[in-house]
């Protein structure tokens, strides 16, 4: 079947189609319209949540009743999740993020696998630094390569050595060879590309919690890594943390911090035998989907297979 | 911007094209009270943003971007509530409020609905932006925001995701009279 046929059959399930009357309990425009005037009158000058308006005839006091139990539901939900909130920024609101809320953004983009909204939390200029102590070296020496500022599973090492020092301290529109994660960037690759590789990596590998993230300031977050359902993890994650530093609702600058870390949490033997599953199941992607010996090869085109394919191995491991 | 929304005669006349398209958008994704009042955010999202709305083809786009965030945030706001009541009452937490029920006419369009339904949302919306509201690729990388190429790719992946899912492999799965719907993106 076609993608043309696929949509065309698609298409006619639509419940709601254009010659199609809408149900009798939908707001004519005209209602809509006196309901847009009322949130415009209460609401100058921001967005809001909901608000729920006098119902105007007895078929939607229902409904209003309903919508108004809702709107205290949410409420004391919001306060509930205060300080646990892993929203995705909110377009209808015009306050710029607080810092908690940048991370907890992070979180939620990256749990979702979304590098366009990770890549809206960080403004253009920003700056990315790797505090380190024997991380590095600890990579270089257990796996006979140097990695560079991170030792993320999924970080590709075809790089030159002189773009991976670079990157210890730079600023993230400087360009890498690199893999372009957000097209409308600008289509070019840059170090947020990079930083993406990391973050895309671990939507692949099934973290559901990237950080667990306190303010530190007014413009500074503080997350401590804790990649919880982490596929190749079988052992506590030493402390790594990332300060992020936070103006007008984006990420300025950040500091990854493995200064206490002199033994790398080794996911190598996972990822190894997430390999062989590969190789024995479908040899066909043995190459497509890694590197190098245990080393995955995640891209804007295997990111997909990669998660789904981890999950299946996970299950029946 | 004018006096208010009826008055301003800009507005209107988006709100006057659009929202017939923007309610309907909301239904296939909420019950019916939260559609009513997704339309009425979108349209007054659309008020307060009033400078920012592109004019002619490209408004209707991006009225959806807008939509596509209201709808996301009334489904996590009920995912929430959903959680509490959950803790409080020591239930599961409740799944997103979907769009109303439906009658299908015909069992291979419920076995398509069901397999639409169990893909990931970000591969649902694309699918349904491109069959249900008839968006091109261009027109859906304004929704999503994200470039034509990333919107192309997306919906060619989630095609593919939805063929996979509902085990269509042969032509002769389902007939019938299709809607026209060009390939490619271009309508």
């Amino acid at each position: 079947m076609t993608d043309a046929r696929l949509l065309n059959r698609l298409a006619e399930t639509d419940a709601y189609r254009d010659d199609q009357p809408l149900p009798d309990d939908v707001w004519t425009s005209a209602v809509a319209l006196e309901e847009i005037e009322l949130r415009a009158e209460r609401r100058p000058g921001s967005g809001a949540v909901l608000t729920v308006r006098p119902a105007r005839n007895p078929r939607r006091l229902a409904l209003a009743a309903a919508a108004f139990a809702l709107v205290i539901a949410v409420v004391l939900a919001a306060v509930f999740w205060a300080s646990d909130r892993q929203d995705l920024p909110d377009v209808t609101n015009e306050a710029p993020l607080t810092p908690l809320e940048i991370g907890n953004a992070l979180n939620a983009a990256i749990v979702s696998g979304d590098p366009a909204a990770w890549r809206s939390l960080y403004a253009d200029d920003a700056t990315y630094t790797v505090v380190d102590g024997g991380f590095v070296a600890s990579a270089a020496f257990r796996h006979g390569q140097w990695r560079g500022g991170s030792s993320d599973p999924g970080r590709p090492v075809d790089r030159p050595l002189s773009a991976d020092r670079g990157f210890l301290n730079s600023a993230l529109g400087t360009a890498f060879p690199t893999f372009d994660w957000i097209p409308a960037d600008g289509a070019t690759t840059n170090g947020f590309d990079d930083l993406a590789v990391n973050a895309m990596a671990q939507y692949a590998q099934g973290v559901t919690r990237v950080w667990s993230c306190t303010q530190a300031d007014l413009t500074t977050v503080v997350c401590a890594e804790v990649l919880a359902g982490h596929a190749f993890l079988s052992e506590p994650l030493p402390p790594m943390t990332d300060t992020f530093t936070v103006v007008d609702g984006l990420i300025t600058h950040q500091e990854y911090d493995t200064s206490s870390v002199f033994v790398e949490p080794d996911t190598f033997p996972l990822r190894l035998e997430y390999q062989n599953y590969i190789a024995s199941t479908r040899p066909e992607l043995e190459d497509v989907l890694f590197s190098d010996l245990a080393r995955m090869l995640v891209t804007p085109d295997t990111v997909e297979t990669h998660r789904q394919l981890i999950a299946e191995w996970k299950a029946q491991s | 911007m004018g006096a208010s929304p009826t008055t301003d005669t800009r507005f209107r006349r988006i709100f006057d094209d659009h929202f017939d398209a923007i309610t309907r958008y909301c239904l296939r994704r909420l019950p019916v009270a939260d559609a009513n009042e997704a339309a009425a955010e979108v349209f007054l999202v659309a008020w307060k943003k009033i400078g920012r709305v592109p004019e002619g083809a490209e408004a209707l786009p991006w009225l959806y971007g807008v939509a596509r965030n209201v709808v996301r945030n009334i489904q996590r706001s009920t995912r929430r509530s959903g959680r509490l009541a959950g803790r409080l009452g020591g239930l599961a937490p409740q799944a997103s409020p979907g769009p109303e029920p439906q009658v299908v006419r015909r069992q291979e369009d419920a076995e398509l609905v069901a397999a639409l339904g169990s893909l990931k949302a970000e591969d649902q919306e694309v699918l349904r932006l491109r069959a249900y509201e008839g968006l091109t690729n261009p027109e859906i990388a304004v929704v999503l925001g994200v470039s034509p190429e990333a919107a192309k790719k997306r919906v060619t992946r989630a095609l593919g995701r939805l063929r996979k899912v509902a085990g269509l492999t042969e032509p002769e799965d389902f007939a019938g009279q299709p809607r026209p719907v060009a390939e490619g993106g271009d309508r």
